[in-house]
């Protein structure tokens, strides 16, 4: 996959939360905390793009991708939940929107890994274009590469989801407490099992 | 290759950290699958960051004549890890890539990969290389171990052989334009059984050949002698080639040494063609190493053992004590063999006078001598354009004196027309 498209993915699923975020906002301290994360947003789209044309370190990255989600964050500390009650202030968000509005919290962090992948495979085309390779060729690997990262991406907000509708299932189905443990106690061994025997593999 | 992305994911963890601390304080229960997806990440992380594994075929070459186009194949299996891999693929001094490169990446996802890569050389100069090892350079995407630049040496070297020029019997005149005496010691070859007289022991002579008696009867004078056996009509020829640094004006790959080579070459090619007895020198001091001279002798073997030896020829420095200094195998076979001698040489200011003390010497052992002066101007103008004559001025054709030369300029004159020049000129 392209690594443009890449970076457009990314920015559109983080448009999509910001909507809804601009749509649930109840007070005037929700336009500043909207403002604000929507400001350091574009800073951080900004600073990837001009990223791929610095002669920077490979071992460097922006920081500036990482605040944005942090305004939305104290958003949902201030609208609801014992902060909110205690420091009384009116809350930012609408509290019945929270809910919904949390569940898209996970555009945003797929927007860092997505861009993380951008900039990552932006470095690497600039240093290596100058080192003897071919430019089809680094093309055709950075594509792969991103490729990658959206299945990665893509595997992770599947598991999550489909964790979500399990943990919604389970209690509705009154399975009762001892299946319930042997579930539990499957998945446990199950994830314990995959874990030490990648760490054989490793040691080979 | 990727050492930031380690750093940025870490970074992705502890801001989900964080705010999955801002949901359980504000309550909310849906914050669980950014919970849930930074755990996938991170489950991902420790999944995907691979130790890298990889095999690799290559196809190498292993003889080609210079100015020859080939074929490099590498094919490279990448058969672990998660991440990218760079391709350092040989290469060798004194190449030229000319289509295609020899660094090469390849990302490798869950899949195993497999490509085979193509890049075509020149090999530029003649001359016995090694080829540079194969470099293979692991950076996973994700994980913080497994990173590893892996060398793999290439055992085979690549023989790369000077182009000769082939020259029939029938292009070269029979009769010379210059007046050779019908018994003149070019014509002399090796010995035969019948005695011919007998004479003064000379440095070189074989100690078989001392008689013993004669020495005996001549005890006041304190002097050997020898026996002297008739000669095989066969010619010997003597080829002995300059590697001062006079001979590497030019360019790397095209100067003096490097015309010196195949002209000595093809002449060999075709006097051996007509049994003629062929030998090389170096004309470099007095201590000549196993592959810096081949004793002149005849046979099919002699053409691979004078290439042989030319494929190793580099140019070196001529002091000033050893400038005049010959050595004294070339004096032996002088006084043995009386040989048709060419000295290989660019004649210019810094070395007429070591050239002219060489043949003068070689002279009064008896050699008959031509001097070939390999012309640099040529060279130097077409890398410079018009004028550069006049900035490398060479010694004036009167200044030989009474060597006899023959003058090339390889840029004026090829290879073959050159070869037939001399051949007629020396009456071959």
């Amino acid at each position: 996959m392209n690594r443009n498209i890449l970076l457009l993915i990314s920015i559109v699923l983080s448009l999509i939360f910001f909507i809804f975020f601009y749509l649930s906002i109840s007070s005037p301290v929700g336009y500043l905390l909207f403002v604000l994360s929507l400001f350091f947003f574009v800073i951080s789209i900004i600073d990837s793009i001009t990223m791929n044309y610095k002669k920077s370190d490979l071992r460097k990255f922006s920081i500036v991708k990482f605040i944005f989600p942090l305004f939305s964050g104290v958003a949902f500390l201030m609208s609801s939940g014992i902060i909110s009650k205690i420091s009384g202030i009116s809350p930012p968000i609408d509290p019945t929107d929270v809910n919904f509005l949390s569940l898209l919290y996970v555009f945003p962090f797929i927007y860092l890994i997505l861009v993380s992948g951008y900039e990552t495979s932006g470095k690497i085309k600039f240093l290596t274009s100058r080192s003897g390779y071919e430019e089809d060729e680094i093309r055709i690997e950075m594509d792969a590469f991103s490729g990658h990262l959206i299945f990665i991406a893509l595997i992770s907000l599947g598991t999550s989801l489909l964790s979500l509708l399990f943990l919604i299932l389970i209690p509705s189905l009154n399975i009762g407490l001892i299946p319930a443990l042997i579930l539990f106690l499957s998945v446990y061994l199950m994830a314990i099992i995959l874990f030490f025997r990648r760490g054989e593999i490793d040691e080979d | 290759m990727i050492p930031s992305w380690n750093k940025q994911v870490m970074a992705i963890l502890i801001l989900s950290g964080t705010v999955i601390i801002f949901g359980v304080l504000a309550d909310i229960e849906l914050i669980f699958v950014v919970m849930i997806f930074s755990f996938s990440i991170s489950m991902l992380i420790i999944y995907t960051g691979k130790k890298g594994d990889f095999s690799i075929k290559y196809s190498l070459p292993q003889t080609v004549n210079v100015n020859d186009i080939l074929d490099v194949t590498v094919s490279v299996e990448v058969t672990r890890g998660i991440g990218m891999f760079n391709f350092y693929l040989p290469v060798y001094k004194e190449m030229e890539i000319r289509d295609g490169t020899n660094v090469h990446m390849i990302f490798k996802g869950f899949r195993k990969r497999k490509v085979s890569y193509t890049y075509k050389i020149e090999a530029m100069r003649r001359g016995v290389f090694s080829w540079k090892e194969i470099v293979v350079e692991y950076s996973p995407i994700f994980g913080k171990g497994g990173r590893f630049v892996r060398k793999i040496e290439i055992p085979q070297k690549i023989y790369v052989l000077p182009k000769i020029s082939i020259v029939k019997r029938t292009q070269i005149q029979l009769r010379s334009k210059t007046f050779v005496p019908r018994f003149s010691y070019a014509m002399i070859g090796p010995d035969t059984n019948d005695f011919e007289t007998i004479r003064e022991y000379s440095p070189g002579d074989s100690y078989k050949k001392i008689n013993w008696k004669a020495s005996a009867r001549n005890f006041s004078k304190n002097q050997l002698m020898v026996n002297v056996y008739e000669k095989e009509g066969l010619k010997t020829y003597l080829f002995l080639l300059d590697v001062s640094f006079s001979m590497l004006k030019g360019t790397t790959f095209e100067n003096p040494l490097e015309y010196a080579i195949p002209f000595i070459l093809s002449a060999s090619n075709y006097l051996l063609s007509k049994n003629n007895s062929v030998g090389y020198f170096q004309l470099s001091g007095n201590n000549l190493k196993n592959l810096e001279y081949y004793l002149p002798s005849t046979g099919s073997n002699v053409f691979e053992q004078i290439r042989k030896r030319l494929l190793l020829v580099e140019g070196r420095p001529i002091t000033r004590d050893s400038e005049n200094l010959i050595d004294r195998r070339i004096i032996n076979t002088v006084i043995q063999s009386r040989p048709k001698i060419l000295i290989l040489t660019n004649i210019d200011k810094l070395n007429l006078r070591r050239i002219r003390n060489i043949a003068g010497r070689l002279r009064s052992f008896g050699g008959d001598l031509t001097i070939i002066d390999i012309r640099y101007e040529g060279i130097i103008a077409s890398r410079m354009g018009e004028g550069a004559e006049l900035i490398y001025k060479k010694v004036e054709n009167n200044k030989y004196g009474n060597l006899k030369v023959l003058s090339w300029d390889p840029y004026e004159e090829s290879l073959g027309r050159f070869l037939l020049r001399t051949a007629k000129s020396s009456g071959w």
